[in-house]
């Protein structure tokens, strides 16, 4: 029997947990009110994503000072950096199309974020400076490992009747996903995990997955169909 | 642990354990404990939020799921 490679054994844990999600999204996208829920679902989006690359500038910093005795230490440091420079801005590309709905930046940044959101991001600070800066890679697993399908956006943009504009970034991850997604299981692949390290990653993704089911479900509540 | 794919089946996070390869089924057979009982506490919470929507379970793997659009 051949072995299956560490982003793959990832995967496999992943299809376990991810119906929690799907479920999940598929009463929110499929809901009647979705143009009135979309603004919201734009705000759990931009909370989440305000948080990327200080994220992964932490987990970069505390890899790097593990680097001597680590073997996972330079190599998560380098794809943190790298990964980080990728992603700055796109909080401010989610504030564009908040605009785009006639939500302002000042409303959106003085908005109080959702406890699901705080308890997915603050887990993560935690798993990286406490336990070990692999954590992250769980969460970039889940939120980058479903890109999101342009074809999708657009029949959502026509359901809703709401603008282009107000779709700009998630059609964009639509493209930018696959490329990081595939990096991120290649990166993976290159690292010496041990099983308490993948242990942590399939932890991680996993919380990842159940606070951003309980996001969407925070949004399903204040929008009832 | 043969005992984690057990639990797995039991709680219906796994759909139909003939369904994997030896390959995943070694993975599932390796999760920590940590990892078995967060997956049947999602799972729970899956069937209940079906049983009060009346929406259809997923299940495991094989069909494809809509992208929840969520992104870093």
């Amino acid at each position: 029997m051949s072995e299956l490679s560490q982003s793959r054994r990832l995967r496999t844990k992943l299809r376990l947990a991810e119906p929690r999600l799907a479920e999940v999204a598929r009463r929110f996208w499929g809901q009647p009110r979705l143009a009135e829920a979309y603004p919201d679902f734009l705000f759990l989006v931009h909370s989440m994503i305000r948080t990327s690359v200080p994220l992964m500038r932490e987990a970069a910093e505390t890899a790097r000072g593990l680097a001597p005795s680590d073997p996972l230490g330079a190599p998560l440091a380098a794809y943190y950096e790298r990964h980080a420079r990728e992603e700055l801005h796109h909080d401010d590309w989610v504030l564009d199309d908040l605009e785009a709905l006639g939500i302002g930046r000042g409303e959106v940044l003085a908005r109080r974020p959702s406890t699901a959101v705080a308890a997915l991001v603050g887990a993560h600070y935690y798993w990286v400076r406490h336990v070990h800066p692999v954590a992250l890679l769980g969460y970039l697993a889940v939120l980058e490992g479903n890109p999101p399908d342009a074809d999708h956006l657009d029949e959502v943009r026509r359901r809703t009747g709401l603008p282009e504009a107000a779709f700009r970034t998630l059609t964009l991850h639509a493209h930018l996903d696959q490329h990081h997604r595939d990096d991120l299981w290649d990166e993976i692949d290159r690292l010496a995990l041990t099983p308490d390290t993948a242990g942590l990653l399939a932890v991680a993704a996993f919380h990842t997955i159940e606070q951003v089911s309980l996001g969407l479900e925070e949004i399903l509540v204040r929008h009832p169909g | 642990m043969a005992e984690n794919l057990e639990r797995l089946t039991e709680a219906g996070v796994i759909a139909d354990e003939k369904a994997l390869s030896d390959a995943e089924r070694k993975v599932l057979q390796e999760l920590e404990p940590e990892e078995v009982d967060m997956l049947v506490r999602m799972r729970r919470k899956l069937d209940d939020a079906v049983a009060e929507t009346g929406g259809g379970a997923a299940s495991l793997g094989g069909e494809l799921q809509p992208s929840p659009n969520v992104i870093v």
